[in-house]
């Protein structure tokens, strides 16, 4: 839509695309002896710069001669420190204002100025809340996509350290970073992970997370192909493998493609441990997910099919327990299990001034009162309390771990272990059949490349690791 | 196609549950100990279990006393008698926890392949689980009660295994049993349990008096304890010992604290000569004579000496009688042999027992090890 | 970089092991004259030469062009010759598959789940390898990996555990019955190794030294089973002998702590070489049909092989007698040893005399 040479005519078509909102400023002044008009959104925009670096310098007629043109004048001298364009198209000039900019129509021009003043409300740098460190920084990534720029540059101070902006969503136009290092990225990567955003097609992007299946592709996996992260640090060490990261404005979790499934048992502390203590723990990850995925399942197997697996003694206070109880062990099983899921969503979704009232419900009700009364066995208890310790061990495989948690119970419970060996091969070869972006989910391990193995279920000494340069180029195909 | 797919797998799964035939563990009787008794017109089988629902609703689910229940089943066979099990108790029998088998008197004297048969095919029942052959009645044995916090099979079981850690009886699981029962020249053998008063004037304790040789698949003889620790020591199965002697000096105790019998095979024209080397070493627990006095080399030497008599003596008793007396191969020198030298199988067979395996040579070599804290 | 839809030859030999153990861990001694316990554990001297005798027809045929298939040379001979020998290699693979699952079959009903009808369970084994089949041969090579290790880490637990009870006096010498019984077993042990035929259609999706591969391959095979069997034979001995499952017995005896019998988590770690294997024949064997009357399989073929399967697999375990006497006449063997080197032999040797022919015939004008 192009401008008119009116200045008040433009601001009230802009002001009647933006329906009448009360939070459009509109100011009409005086420059170099012409009427202008700004349009902004309040809110949007940090009104001291406006003040001292816009207005003031316009309304003063010292700074503009009658030998040169206005626009001119403008453009070159009257401002200095903020960032200026010009625009003709009164829809990308009402997208601009959308996106926190000034805009200043002046009669008789043909063009009008946007000034990039942007000053919304921003979040401060914190802690990560989802992925604690003992030793790492504590930082994390904020809402705003800039900022998180700003982490992410203080960590690669290299040129090499691109971003590209893209815009996704036809209402929000939500700005999505790709963030890569241009001499270890591959470019085929970076090229499939953009068309697979662009061919999204959404209207609104509320999160990051939103993006996590349209990445995934065609591949039919129980395990996504994108990981997120909380964590700048985290990001930065993943962009030098040669990785690609997601920076959604508005979401504090930046994504990371491809992501393996040897990444879900790393930490950044592994790196500031020993490397015996960090092989350990991670040893350690990858028994709590066996644990939280098949005890249960294993467990209600045992009990129904085969209780000449479990020691005589477990056995017979297991078969004493269970006397008590009106359920059936794999019923208490799921049952409890959903208990679990529940109190563990209601801790994220309440109010944090009744959180202690959850707790105390969950603690007492389920784990102590549900026991004396009965209804579940005490050492399904501890099966369940097992699990879900060993489950947050691991806790960005929540989702897929509770959904083959159940499954195996329910699968154990009603073929035993020759059903959960059957899922376990189904897993495994689904874990193994996907290849996101070209690389194989499953790499290093199978197919197993012998170089990468230094940090891959256990970790080498930091000085090796520091000789062997960690690429994806030698897990892909 | 991936919905079908994984609602015809979860359908598949559904139907498979139905034939699959699981039971709830409160819904399974676990059988801890079995005493098999022949009688006129078939097998009476006294079964120890543990009655898990009973406890499940009683106040105190670990006390032995309130879990075990004893059943008595009849049957021509064993498997018939067994089979009663479920019509009478509506529960499923659990095998798995089975820890001890014993034969009374009247079975392991006819074919106790016929009493044994039934556990080797049945699929839930350990390979290593005890056999041990009852003094009289086995009924008597599995049913008495033994303890009061601890099921009774765990005790017999413990005895057994104690027994066996110290060099006092033999210890024998159920695939050993029948391996040297199918043996040509070997037999099986296995302890003698009997009861005897405890402490506690209303407790019995278990016994073990010996060990039961099975040859032609019935009872053929039992060795007393002595005879059975020169067994142990034919065998190399003494783990610990413990043994007082006489000696010129006085009375020692020693401790065995390790010991090793190696066998040796020659082939010479006559045949085979075989070399029975037992290494025992011991510590003086004890010192007993006339006035206190410490060990000196003289004593030292003079328990040594009296320690190898007296161990070359146990095991020399021991394999006369079942060599000289009994024709039992227990060293299996036969299998030695053949692993030797596999063409002379067929000599053996033209052979006599006497002609090939009486004639071993046996030498012990005790070392003394420690003497205590007391400075001789 | 590594080319996409291809594996290496060792996750391609990690396939085959899988496949080969889940049948050993399910062996059933069905011919005992001629096949005593000492010669088992020195087996793998007659199993490893005629494995590799019985591979030479097809490692021709792979060298023949760079990782060539049987197809490449018989369709220069006649389309009927590739179809007929598709159709004879899936008639292959598809008794195997039958007669591995109905043993497997009788091994779970025998020691898992006695008493129940397992017709379900197999159908649900069946599905799981249509799904796994369909992902294709590098899912599948991937997936071997790892079951390759979980056995491993199975038999190490197996084997250390019983050590303790090994007694030396329960072997039995070798060559009791003299070299001619030692050398059939080892043949037909050979003989049975029907996996080995996938190399004749799977090789352009090889990557690496398969003739290298598969000489070191039959050798760790053969010596790992022979000292499996060694340590059965001087473990349970005479008992040993009377069991319907060697290595199940051993199992058994596996003790560990507290744990008195971990058999049955053993055990279900078989069902898993049961699926893989499963799975690889029906891949194998869609690629034969594919080779053979080219087209692109689907899931519509995996889902009739396994059918197939199924209703072979019932016929089979009817009853312990008739699979006993299916096992033990012979015809197992023979078909084998026909399409592992008959067959390929003779599409060689055609090809052969055709190219001598017309060589006379051009020199002759």
């Amino acid at each position: 839509m192009e401008l008119s040479k009116s200045a008040k005519e433009n601001a009230q078509t802009l002001k009647n695309m933006f329906g009448g909102s009360f939070d459009l400023i509109t100011r009409e002044f005086s420059v170099n002896g012409k009427t202008a008009e700004t349009v902004s959104l309040d809110g949007m925009t940090d009104e001291m710069k406006i003040t001292e670096s816009i207005l003031k310098p316009l309304t003063d007629d010292k700074n503009f001669s009658k030998l040169y043109s206005t626009a001119l004048q403008i453009k070159d001298s009257a401002f200095k420190g903020t960032g200026i364009t010009e625009e003709k198209d009164l829809f990308a000039i009402a997208e601009a204002v959308s996106d926190g900019n000034l805009a200043l129509f002046i009669d008789g021009l043909e063009n009008a100025f946007v000034f990039s003043v942007q000053g919304y409300p921003r979040k401060s740098i914190d802690e990560p809340q989802s992925e604690q460190n003992e030793r790492g920084s504590c930082e994390s990534f904020t809402d705003n996509y800039k900022d998180n720029v700003t982490l992410l540059r203080r960590r690669l101070r290299t040129p090499r350290l691109v971003f590209e902006r893209m815009e996704i969503g036809e209402t929000s136009r939500t700005s999505v970073l790709l963030c890569y290092l241009s001499d270890r990225t591959d470019r085929e990567l970076l090229k499939k992970i953009q068309k697979r955003l662009e061919k999204t097609g959404i209207d609104t992007l509320p999160g990051s997370g939103y993006l996590k299946p349209f990445l995934d592709g065609r591949s039919p996996s129980l395990f996504s192909a994108a990981g997120f992260t909380e964590r700048p640090d985290m990001l930065a060490s993943k962009l030098a493998e040669g990785r690609v990261g997601i920076i959604v404005d508005g979401s504090p979790f930046a994504l990371i493609a491809p992501y393996l499934f040897i990444d879900y048992f790393h930490s950044l502390d592994d790196y500031m441990s020993g490397s015996l203590y960090a092989a350990f723990i991670r040893l350690l990850r990858v028994s709590c997910f066996i644990v939280s995925t098949a005890l249960p399942g294993l467990f209600a197997a045992a009990c129904v099919f085969h209780p000449e697996v479990l020691p005589s003694n477990i056995m017979l206070d297991v078969a004493a327990a269970e006397a008590k109880t009106p359920f059936s062990l794999t019923f208490e099983a799921v049952a409890i299990h959903l208990i679990y899921e529940i109190v563990r969503e209601a801790g994220l979704r309440m109010p944090v001034a009744i959180g202690h009232a959850v707790s105390i419900v969950g603690a007492l009700v389920v784990g102590d009162a549900a026991v004396t009364a009965g209804f579940i066995a005490a050492p399904m208890l501890m099966v369940v309390a097992l699990t879900a310790i060993s489950s947050a061990v691991i806790s960005k495989l929540h989702e897929s771990v509770a959904l083959i948690r159940f499954a195996l119970i329910i699968i154990g419970g009603l073929t035993g272990f020759f059903g959960i060996f059957v899922c376990i091969g189904l897993l495994i070869a689904d874990v193994c059949s996907v290849s996101p972006f070209g690389v194989p989910f499953s790499a290093p391990l199978s197919p197993f490349v012998k170089n990468a193995q230094a940090d891959a279920v256990i970790k080498c000494d930091n000085k090796i690791l520091a000789k062997k340069t960690q690429s994806l180029r030698e897990l892909r195909f | 196609m991936k919905k079908t797919a994984c609602l015809t797998l979860f359908l598949i799964f559904l139907l498979s549950g139905c034939s699959a035939k699981g039971a709830e563990l409160s819904r399974r009787l676990v059988i801890e100990a079995i005493g098999i008794d022949k009688k006129e017109e078939g097998y009476a089988l006294t079964l120890q279990t543990l009655d898990t629902h009973s406890a499940g609703t009683g106040s105190d689910a670990s006390a032995g006393d309130n879990l075990v229940k004893i059943y008595v089943f009849e049957g021509e066979s064993v498997g018939e008698a067994l089979s009663g099990i479920t019509e009478a108790t509506g529960l499923l029998p659990l095998f798995s926890q089975t820890r001890i088998i014993v034969l009374g008197k009247a079975c392991a004297e006819t074919d106790i392949f016929a009493a044994l048969d039934f556990f080797l095919r049945e699929y839930n029942i350990r390979s290593d689980i005890l056999i041990a052959a009852a003094q009289n009645d086995a009924g008597e044995i599995v049913s008495t009660d033994l303890g009061d916090s601890v099921p009774d099979a765990v005790i017999l079981e413990d005895s057994i295994n104690y027994g066996e850690e110290n060099g006092l009886c033999v210890s024998m699981p159920l695939y050993k049993f029948i391996n040297y029962a199918l043996s040509e020249t070997d037999a099986a053998f296995c302890p003698v349990v009997s009861l005897r008063d405890a402490e506690n004037p209303q407790k019995k304790e278990p016994h073990i008096t010996g060990t039961a040789f099975f040859k032609n698949k019935s009872l053929s003889f039992i060795l007393d304890d002595k005879e059975t620790r020169g067994l142990l020591f034919l065998t190399d199965a003494i783990k610990k010992a413990s043994f007082t002697i006489e000696g010129n000096e006085g009375k020692y105790t020693l401790e065995a604290v390790s010991s090793k019998t190696k066998i040796k095979t020659k082939k010479t024209s006559n045949g085979f000569v075989f070399r029975i080397d037992v290494k025992l070493e011991c510590d003086v627990s004890e010192f007993v004579c006339a006035g206190f006095t410490g060990l000196d080399e003289k004593r030292t030497k003079d328990a040594k000496e009296a320690g190898t008599r007296f161990v070359k003596e146990l095991i020399t008793n021991s394999f006369s009688r079942l060599y000289g007396t009994e024709h039992i191969d227990v060293c299996r020198f036969y299998r030695r042999a053949l692993l030797k030298d596999p063409k002379s199988a067929d000599e053996f067979r033209e052979k006599t027992f006497d002609e090939w395996f009486a004639g071993a040579e046996i030498g012990v070599e005790l070392t003394i090890r420690r003497t205590g804290k007391e400075n001789g | 970089m590594r080319e996409q839809g291809k594996i290496s030859s060792f996750q391609f030999f990690c396939l085959l092991t899988v496949c080969r153990v889940i049948a050993f861990f399910t062996f059933i001694i069905t011919d005992k004259k001629g096949f005593s316990p000492g010669d088992r554990a020195i087996l793998f001297v007659p199993f490893a030469i005629f494995g590799l005798l019985f591979s030479v027809p097809a490692l021709i045929v792979i060298g023949k062009e760079e990782n060539g298939t049987l197809f490449d040379i018989s369709n220069s001979l006649s389309p009927k010759i590739t179809k007929l020998a598709a159709v004879l290699y899936t008639l292959g693979g598809l008794w195997s598959a039958a007669v591995s699952t109905a043993r497997f079959e009788l091994f779970m009903s025998t020691v898992m789940y006695p008493g129940a009808q397992l017709f379900g369970f197999i159908a649900l084994l069946a599905a799981a390898a249509v799904l796994i089949a369909k992902r294709g041969l590098e899912t599948a090579g991937r997936t071997a990996l790892a079951v390759t290790l979980l056995i491993g880490v199975s038999l190490l637990f197996v084997s250390l555990t019983n050590i303790g009870n090994f007694d030396y006096t329960n072997l039995s010498p070798p060559l009791t019955d003299g070299a001619a019984p030692f050398l059939k077993s080892g043949f037909f042990a050979a003989a049975r190794t029907s996996e080995t035929a996938a190399l004749l259609v799977l090789a352009p999706k090889i990557n690496g030294k398969i003739k290298k591969g598969l000489g070191i391959w039959f050798l760790t095979l053969g010596v790992t089973i022979s000292a499996l069997f060694f340590l059965i034979s001087g473990v349970t001995g005479e008992y040993g002998e009377k069991q319907t499952f060697q290595l199940y017995s051993l199992t058994v005896l596996s003790k560990i702590g507290v744990i008195e019998r971990p058999d049955a988590l053993i055990c279900a770690v078989w069902v898993l070489c049961s699926l893989l294997r499963l799975a690889f024949y029906m891949y194998t064997c869609a690629q034969f049909l594919e080779g053979g009357f080219r087209f692109k399989s689907k899931t519509a073929v995996y889902a009739v092989f396994s059918a197939a399967v199924l209703a072979l697999y019932a016929f089979l375990s009817e009853s312990e007698e008739t699979f006993s006497e299916v096992l033990s006449s012979g015809a197992n063997e023979a078909i084998f040893a026909a399409l592992l080197a008959a067959f390929p032999a003779a599409v060689l040797a055609a090809d052969r005399i055709k190219k001598l022919y017309y060589k006379r015939k051009r020199a002759a004008h």
